[in-house]
Order: C-alpha cells, then sequence, then structure tokens
C-alpha cells in the first residue's frame, strides 16, 4: 500500500514538473523547495519520541515505514531537481554529494534491516550487540577454566589452546571478516580439534568437545558482532551527514532566491 | 518491544543510554555492586550513541565552519557559482574575475544577510532585476521598450495577431510565465550556467505552446496554411518571372536559368539580385541610361503672349522670341514645384489645379494676364538664383514649397533624400548661360521688377532664396554682381549682393561655342564645363589670360540651335573624377571598376541646355542614376504634400516614357512607422534592425539533389499576369505560391527537423526605436 502510494506520489509528482517546465516555468523552484520540506521530514525523525503529540499520534514501525516512503519520494524528487545530470557547480556538486551520501546510506541502512535479521536468526541465538563484548569475555573465561581443568591431565590440549585457538578466542576479528564474515577460522580448528582426539583419553575429549563448543559460540558472537555492527554503522553516516546537509541546502535556496532571474 | 518501567528490574538492555559500564561495556550493567562489592567503582564509558551524537555534532559544526569560511572567501562567487557559462558570455566577463556575477545578478556584490533578506522579501531586498542587467548589453539587439514582452511585440498589436487567428483548441497547459504586465524575464527561456556548449536559445515546442493555445503536434499536421509565402512581400524588383521565362526569354533563344541574376549571400542563406549589370542590362540598358533613354525636364520656358501682357501694364521684359506668342506650353513638375516655393505663384497654381497648362490663359482676361506675369517673372527669378546657386536654390525651394503647403515629412524621410545629388552634375554656369541667352538683361529686369512691384515681396522668399527679388536701394554703394558674369572669370559664383544696384549690372558678353569635332553638328559645348557639368578649369589666372568663351562661335551664328549636350567619353569622365571627390564621382568610380557604365557614358547623357525649346533636361547617366533617384525620392517623401501631388511629379517618374525607368522596375512601399513611402533602390534589402517572424535559408537546401533546380519550390506560374500596379501593391503572382506541403514533403515525422524554431525567431520585430 504504502508503496503504491510513493509510486502514485512519484509519478504525479513527476508529471506535474513536466508540465511545468513545458510551460516556461522555474521547475527548481516547485522540486526544490519539494525536497527541502521531504528533507526537514526525513531529518525530524529522531524528533517523533521527543514531540508527544507525535509519539501518541502512531508506532515507531509506522514513523519509520513514513521515513522511508518519503525518503524514496525525495531521491525522486531530487533526480528531477538535478535533471538527472551531475550539477555544474563546486558547491552544488557538494551538495549533491552530501545528498547523495546520505540517502545512500539511507537505502544501505534499509538492506542491511531487512536482511541481516534473517541472517542472525539462522543462527540460532539472539544476543544484543552491547552485550557481546561481555559475552566473549565470559566465553573467554569460561575457556581459560576447561583448559586449567586439562592441564591436570594433559599438556596436549593447553598447547593446543594457546597456540591455535587462544588468538581465536581473545582477540578481535580482522577488519576483512566484519566486512565479510566466514566460519573458515572457526572451521579450521574445529577440524584441528576432531583430528587431536586420538591422542586424547576420553575424558580429555570430552573437554575437547566442549572447547569446541566454546569455538562456535565465539563463532556465532563475532558473526552477531559483525552484522550488527553494519547495523549501526550506517547510521554513523546517515545521521552524522543529515545535518550537515539541511544547513548547505538552507544556503542553497539563500543563494537560489537572492541569483534566482526574474523580474521582481 | 515495550520499554519496561523500572530498569533495574527488567531484563531490557537500553542500548540508547549514552553512558555503559566500562567493565561489562553493558547499558544493563545494574552498578558497581553487579561486579562484586569489593571491585573498584568503573568508570562509566559513552555508548555507541553517544559517539554518534557527537560526530553529528561535529560534523554539523564542521560545515558550519566551512560554509563560514566560504562565504567569506574572496573566491566566493566562483565557488557558489552554479556552473559555467556559455563560451559567448564567459568570453565578455572574462576580464570581470570574481566580479563578474556582478553583471548579471543584482547579489552579486551583496553579503549574505542580503541574501537572507532578499529571500525572505521576495526579492524586493535588491531591486535590480537580473532582466534589467541582461538589458544593459542586449539594449543594442532588442529595443529596451518591448524587450521583455512576448516576442518583442508591442502589447495593442500582439493582441490584434492574436484576435485575427482562430485558435480554439487549447492545449493542457499551466499558469502564464509572465507576470502581470505581460512580461516574461529573459531567464524564462534563457537559463544560464549549464556549461560553455548549453545552446541558450533552445527551446521546445511544447514550451512555445505555453503561450499559443493552439495545440501544434506536428508542422506536418497543425501548422497552418501558408498565406502565399514568399510572394506576400512586397518586391523590391518589379520583374515578372513568368513573362521573362515565357516570353522574352525564349524570342531570345536564351536559357531562362534563374542562378544567372539570383546569387547566394556570404552564407548562403539568402538568394541575392545579381547587379544590374549582369543581370537586366543586356536587355535594358538603353532605357536606363543613355541618349536613347526619355529626357527629363527640369525647367522650360512656356509662350508666352509678350504683347498681350506688355498692353496691359504687366510686362515681364526679356523673353526669347521663339517662346513669344500665344499663351502656350505646360509646365514641367519640377518647375511647378520650384515655383511653388513662391507663395504667391503656389496659389496661382493650386487655384488652377493639376491640369494647368499656358494653353488656358486667355489674353483678354486680367486675371489671367496677371498670372502668366507672375509665374513669367517667377520663371525669370528661378533661373537667376538657379545661376546664382545651383544646389542651395533647388534644396531650398523644394523645402519651402512642400513644407509651406502643411507638409511635414519625417525628419528620417527628409533625410534619406540626397539633395546635393538633386543637382548632381548641374552647374550654375548652364543657368547662368541659358539667362544670357534667353534673357540678356535678367538681373537689371528683375531688380526693375522689384522696384515696381514691391507688394510682391515676402520676407521668407527673401530670406531663403529670392535675392533677386530684392528691391533695389539706389542710394547703396555696394555694386551688384551678376552671377551671369561669372561665366567670364571661371570662379565660383559668389552670393548674390543683398543690395543690388541694378544700374551697375554689367552686360555680359553673348557666349560663343567651341567647336570640337566630338561634337555633332549643331550642338553647343562650354569649354569651362564638364561632361558632367563641373566646371573644368580650377586656375582663375589662366582664364583671365584667355577667356575660353571668347572662343566660342557666336551663338547667333549657331543656326540650327539644338541641345547643348554635355556628353564624354570614359577618358574625359576618369580625369574628372580624379579632380573631385564628391559621392557622385565615388559612385561612378565603383560603376566604372564594375564596367557598369561603360557604355552608357560612352553614349552620354547628363544635364542639357535645350535652346531650341528652352529647356534643361536630365538624361540618366547610369543605373540608379544620382540626379533622378534624388528626384524620385524627393517626390516620395512629400509625396502627400498637395503641391508635391498637383505638381504631377511622380507621374513623371512613373510613366511608361520616364526618364530612365527607374519606377518601371523598383517598386515602394510605405514605412509603417512614419507612414512615407519609399523606393526600394535596393534590389534586395533586409533591414539589420528588423527581425522577423519567419527564416530562411537557401544553404542547407541548396545542397539537396532533388531540390537544386530552384523551380522545385519556386513555381512559375503558367499563366502570366502582366504587371501592373495593383499587382506592384499587393504582390505579385508569377509563382505559384509555396504550400505548406512543398516543406512538410521533408519537414515530417521521422524525417528533417519541423519544430517551431527551426524557422520562427522568438525575438521578432525592431532592434532600434522608430523601426
Amino acid at each position: 500500500m504504502g508503496v503504491t502510494l510513493t509510486i502514485i506520489a512519484v509519478l504525479a509528482f513527476w508529471f506535474f514538473e513536466t508540465l511545468q517546465r513545458e510551460s516556461l516555468q522555474h521547475t527548481a523552484w516547485t522540486t526544490g523547495y519539494s525536497l527541502f520540506g521531504c528533507l526537514l521530514f526525513l531529518a525530524a525523525f529522531n524528533l517523533r519520541k521527543k514531540l508527544p503529540f507525535l509519539s501518541a499520534s502512531g508506532t515507531s514501525a509506522m514513523w519509520m515505514q513514513l521515513h522511508i516512503y518519503v525518503a524514496f519520494f525525495s531521491i525522486a524528487v531530487f533526480l528531477m531537481h538535478i535533471g538527472l545530470a551531475v550539477p555544474n557547480g563546486v558547491f552544488e556538486q557538494a551538495l549533491a554529494l552530501l545528498y547523495v551520501t546520505v540517502a545512500g546510506s539511507g537505502v544501505y541502512g534499509l538492506y542491511m534491516t531487512r536482511t541481516i535479521p534473517g541472517k542472525l536468526t539462522a543462527t540460532g541465538f539472539e544476543v544484543i550487540f552491547e552485550q557481546i563484548p561481555e559475552k566473549r569475555r565470559q566465553l573467554v573465561a569460561c575457556a581459560r577454566n576447561l583448559i586449567l581443568e586439562t592441564a591436570r591431565s594433559t599438556d596436549v590440549i593447553a598447547k593446543f589452546y594457546l597456540h591455535r585457538v587462544a588468538q581465536f578466542m581473545e582477540r578481535p576479528r580482522s577488519l576483512a571478516y566484519n566486512f565479510s564474515p566466514s566460519l573458515r577460522t572457526s572451521k579450521t580448528l574445529i577440524e584441528e580439534m576432531r583430528q587431536l582426539d586420538r591422542y586424547l583419553s576420553a575424558t580429555q575429549r570430552e573437554s575437547s568437545r566442549q572447547l569446541t563448543t566454546l569455538v562456535r559460540k565465539k563463532e556465532d558472537l563475532d558473526y552477531h558482532w559483525a552484522l550488527q555492527g553494519r547495523l549501526k554503522l550506517w547510521l554513523f553516516v546517515h545521521i552524522g551527514l543529515t545535518y550537515g546537509l539541511v544547513l548547505v541546502s538552507v544556503l542553497h535556496g539563500v543563494i537560489a532566491h537572492a541569483f534566482g532571474g526574474g523580474l521582481r | 518491544m515495550n520499554a519496561p518501567s523500572n530498569k533495574g528490574s527488567s531484563f531490557y538492555v537500553r542500548p540508547h543510554d549514552d553512558w555503559v559500564c566500562s567493565r561489562c561495556d553493558s547499558p544493563s550493567c545494574g552498578g558497581c555492586g553487579e561486579h562484586g562489592d569489593d571491585a573498584e567503582p568503573c568508570i562509566p564509558k559513552p555508548s555507541l550513541r553517544l559517539h554518534r551524537g557527537v560526530l553529528t555534532l561535529a560534523i554539523t559544526a564542521l560545515t558550519t565552519g566551512v560554509l563560514i569560511t566560504l562565504l567569506a572567501s574572496p573566491s566566493r562567487n566562483n565557488l557558489l557559482a552554479p556552473g559555467p557559462l556559455t563560451h559567448a558570455h564567459a568570453q565578455i566577463l572574462a576580464s570581470s574575475g570574481s566580479q563578474r556575477c556582478d553583471s548579471c545578478h543584482g547579489a552579486g556584490d551583496r553579503k549574505l544577510v542580503d541574501w537572507m533578506q532578499d529571500a525572505v522579501s521576495s526579492g524586493k531586498h535588491i531591486p535590480v532585476s537580473q532582466s534589467s542587467l541582461c538589458m544593459d548589453c542586449h539594449n543594442k539587439t532588442l529595443l529596451q521598450q518591448f524587450a521583455l514582452l512576448p516576442h518583442n511585440v508591442e502589447p495593442a498589436k500582439l493582441a490584434a495577431i492574436t484576435a485575427s487567428t482562430t485558435e480554439t483548441k487549447a492545449s493542457i497547459s499551466l499558469v502564464n510565465p509572465a507576470n502581470a504586465n505581460g512580461e516574461l524575464a529573459c531567464a524564462t527561456c534563457h537559463r544560464e550556467h549549464h556549461g560553455v556548449e548549453f545552446n541558450l536559445a533552445a527551446l521546445t515546442d511544447r514550451q512555445c505552446q505555453t503561450c499559443h493555445t493552439s495545440y501544434i503536434h506536428s508542422f506536418e499536421k497543425d501548422h497552418p496554411e501558408f498565406t502565399r509565402w514568399p510572394d506576400q512581400r512586397n518586391r523590391h524588383i518589379a520583374f515578372d518571372h513568368a513573362v521573362h521565362s515565357l516570353k522574352h526569354f525564349p524570342e531570345k533563344h536564351t536559357n531562362f536559368d534563374c542562378r544567372k541574376c539570383h546569387i547566394d549571400d556570404a552564407g548562403g542563406n539568402v538568394k541575392l539580385v545579381a547587379p544590374f549589370s549582369q543581370s537586366c542590362a543586356e536587355c535594358h540598358s538603353s532605357e536606363v541610361r543613355g541618349p536613347e533613354s526619355p529626357q527629363w525636364t527640369l525647367l522650360q520656358l512656356p509662350m508666352v503672349d509678350t504683347q498681350a501682357l506688355a498692353n496691359a501694364g504687366k510686362s515681364v521684359g526679356d523673353w526669347p522670341a521663339s517662346c513669344d506668342g500665344d499663351f502656350d506650353g505646360l509646365l514641367p513638375p519640377a518647375m511647378k514645384l520650384l515655383l511653388s516655393a513662391d507663395p504667391t505663384i503656389a496659389t496661382i497654381l493650386q487655384r488652377r489645379g493639376e491640369q494647368f497648362a499656358f494653353t488656358d490663359l486667355d489674353r483678354e482676361n486680367a486675371d489671367d494676364l496677371d498670372d502668366a506675369s507672375r509665374i513669367a517673372w517667377g520663371i525669370k527669378a528661378l533661373i537667376f538664383d538657379l545661376a546664382n546657386s545651383t544646389d542651395q536654390t533647388l534644396q531650398q525651394r523644394l523645402q519651402l514649397a512642400a513644407n509651406d503647403a502643411g507638409n511635414d515629412a519625417p525628419t528620417d524621410g527628409q533625410n534619406s533624400i540626397e539633395w546635393s545629388s538633386l543637382a548632381e552634375g548641374l552647374h550654375p554656369d548652364m543657368f547662368a548661360q541659358a539667362g544670357q541667352l534667353w534673357m540678356p538683361d535678367l538681373a537689371k529686369e528683375l531688380s526693375e521688377h522689384r522696384m515696381s512691384d514691391p507688394g510682391q515681396d515676402d520676407g521668407a522668399r527673401r530670406v531663403l532664396f529670392g535675392r533677386a527679388n530684392t528691391p533695389v536701394q539706389q542710394d547703396d554703394d555696394l555694386l551688384v554682381e551678376n552671377p551671369l558674369t561669372r561665366l567670364l572669370s571661371g570662379i565660383p559664383v559668389p552670393a548674390f549682393p543683398e543690395h543690388a544696384e541694378p544700374n551697375d549690372s554689367p552686360k555680359v558678353p553673348v557666349v560663343k561655342n567651341q567647336s570640337d569635332p566630338n561634337i555633332p553638328d549643331g550642338v553647343v559645348t562650354n569649354p569651362h564645363i564638364d561632361p558632367v557639368g563641373r566646371m573644368r578649369n580650377a586656375n582663375p589666372e589662366d582664364l583671365l589670360l584667355e577667356n575660353p568663351l571668347s572662343e566660342l562661335p557666336p551663338l547667333a551664328e549657331n543656326t540650327n540651335p539644338t541641345d547643348v549636350n554635355q556628353s564624354g567619353n570614359i577618358r574625359q569622365l576618369e580625369s574628372v573624377i580624379n579632380q573631385t571627390d564628391s559621392q557622385f564621382i565615388d559612385r561612378m568610380r565603383m560603376e566604372i571598376r564594375q564596367g557598369n557604365s561603360r557604355q552608357s557614358l560612352d553614349r552620354g547623357g547628363g544635364w542639357t541646355r535645350n535652346d531650341r525649346n528652352f529647356a534643361i533636361t536630365y538624361q540618366p547617366v547610369q543605373h540608379i542614376d544620382p540626379v533622378m533617384k534624388a528626384w524620385i525620392d524627393y517626390s516620395m517623401v512629400f509625396a502627400s504634400a498637395q503641391v508635391v501631388q498637383e505638381s504631377g511629379i511622380q507621374d513623371s517618374f512613373t510613366s511608361q516614357t520616364s526618364a530612365g525607368a527607374c519606377m518601371r522596375c523598383h517598386t515602394s512601399s510605405t514605412d509603417s512607422n512614419d507612414n512615407v513611402a519609399v523606393v526600394q533602390w535596393s534590389p534586395y534589402y533586409r533591414d539589420p534592425n528588423i527581425r522577423a517572424f519567419t527564416r530562411f535559408s537557401h544553404q542547407p537546401h541548396d545542397s539537396i539533389s532533388g531540390l537544386s533546380d530552384c523551380q522545385s519550390c519556386h513555381t512559375i506560374n503558367n499563366h502570366p499576369v502582366l504587371l501592373s500596379s495593383s499587382k506592384q501593391e499587393s504582390g505579385f503572382g508569377d509563382f505559384a505560391p509555396i504550400t505548406k506541403g512543398t516543406c512538410a514533403n521533408c519537414h515530417r515525422p521521422g524525417g528533417a527537423p519541423g519544430g517551431c524554431i527551426d524557422c520562427h525567431n522568438y525575438h521578432v520585430g525592431s532592434k532600434v526605436p522608430g523601426k
């Protein structure tokens, strides 16, 4: 419904803009003011929680959906405003770049919020992003306790942990992993531990399996960290640039009024 | 997901808190006690949300700083400019540097505060509009008065054009872009800052139809049919293509080739008419110039019954015996005009009407005798004045005649007359000779006549030209100098003294003829006068030593008086050219270079004193003869003056036997602004100050093989109608009208372009006031 309405609104606006352009009107005023209005509405999304009459007028999800529809509408208006061409002026290029970055990060964020939850659910457990460091610490503590217990009977597991597993368990994952998480490292470790079993007694093998479980949990936490981190980080771009974009837009409008050709 | 009311007892984590526990990184941390009573109190650290807020604030502050720096920068305007200017504007403003924005924008040199106030006050804070700044430069190509109006046409005219159309079908359009005064800003159509190569004049058909309510989908389907395009225009040359192609050329076994007479202009856009020498002279040269062309009479003595006038006490003094008899003869139109400068004679001529002839006068009627006497004395005064100063006399008398009749010819029209050419090649000596030969005591008689008839005195006439009419004061010591005596001295004729002593007027000797083997028998010539009527000898001392006139045979011996034809050959003319630099000579020089007038000059032409019928006549010496042109221009400019109309001077130029036959080919048109008729001397002239609504360039069409034959579009009618005056006024029917279908053969969807601005100009009309 919302998508349909958005498409209809875009088409109607495009028809109106075309009619204006073919009627020798300056469509830049229409598209410019519309775009600026959309920008203010989108930037004020956060005010929803701070203005009682707005927060009481709908659910958070509803406002988010509205935010998304208006954002897509504004992208269409933006394309009309620039005439589907890269602006020629330095200032206008900077403004366009700001808008594209903010809008692009928004689209990216939307894509993330629509795809990542499914992937996280597939891991079989839930964890809050902010609690992941604590969970990691707990896993490390568990792993160390387990190694200390096994060290009484054999040093094989302890040596293996120190040389192979400790780096995985106790240090953050690489930047490459956070960009593109994979199970390769954890699978390798688990395979190596499985091959280690022939050198262990039955009791020691049980400890090895517990360590394998801890490795799997660590892998899941890292995976959550990487994916949930994306959900957090895109907002740094999206929100961080929003108010700068509004400022530059205001100046752009003032200049347009002052320098716009006309009869006065 | 609803937030619990009690944070401490809830499992729900609030990731939006600004601070988190530094030990567990968890915003859900219950506090220091949660990590054991012995633990050291933790120092909370900022949450991701707080980091994001700080970053946002930092970027916003940074943006503000960048903008402030930008606005304070000397390169502000360059950085804020929305894009490069088009090549032409950029080139013009290149030297302005960073100040170039001021040239087109009133806000260019203002501060941010002004811009903001301007935005809030809807553009009233900066009073200078961009369009007015545009006109600072474009006032040379657009008439400022109408520059912002649609098509630059004045509202009333545009309304009349709109009302005359039958547009009914309206297209979908929004509000008209014009303001309440019907004005359009330049930027409505011309959008700058889109790059060097951007076409500022680009306009879509749909945009044209913002105002044009009749919807035109395509040229082929919806464009109105042409209305006799391009023949509705008044052609400058009344050339009947049908008659020439079907009759004259076949009779001469000559191929009728359009390109022989029509040549391309520099840009190949316009087919010009080739010069007379290239296009028409081969057949029409003898009609236009030389001895075979009819003569035009400037002055001619009528038959006057001097005896009847003397009996009535209205003696006219000396009058040539050959012109003495029963009243008879017509007054040449030009002489009527010159005589009409005298209000008394003007009244007589007006009373007697356009067809007045001396034959109408009755020797028994006192009024008729009185009129005849006054006209005769007027003719004498005219000859005397012309002998005194030909150029001034002609101009002053002609202006006085026309203006006295209440005609206020526009200044532009008067300026279009080359007054100095009225008497081009006509030296006062010709009238001095005429006076000597026809009325030997002219100066004395005129002075005496003024004495005896002071009632004819008129202040204005005396001041302007009529020194011959000035009453003589007997006690004046000043000696009269008769201009006729200048023939002896060979020096220019000075102004006639204000007060002359008739008794001291020297007796002028009779001019003698000079024998010349090149001159036919019976023709009297003056060695001081060159073939075009100018004084030959500029050294008065030589003349004092030998009076060349004395070598002339006495007129009395000229038993066969005939034309004093001042013909010459091309060498004589070139020698004259080397001695003078007047406009006439320049033009002649050009003609000689082009070889246009060689034939005619060899044959002769020019001013002639005819002693047989006592006339001064003229035969054109070249095509676009300056003398004929000047007289015709005068007759057109002052055409509305009653005196000019009644003189019949225009008829003398338009008749089939007119000298030079100028008006048989050169059409006239009326200037819409000052309502003055002008002759189209140039075969093709497009006023550079006037921009037409429709434009057409032959160049791209010539390159198409199917259109190489001009008659593929310009079809000559098979049933020609001979030229007539009505045809000249309404256009010519020798071509079949070009229809829209002719163009639509190619200009159709999928073919050649057929947009509005492919053929039409938006900015039309005059570029300068008064055009």
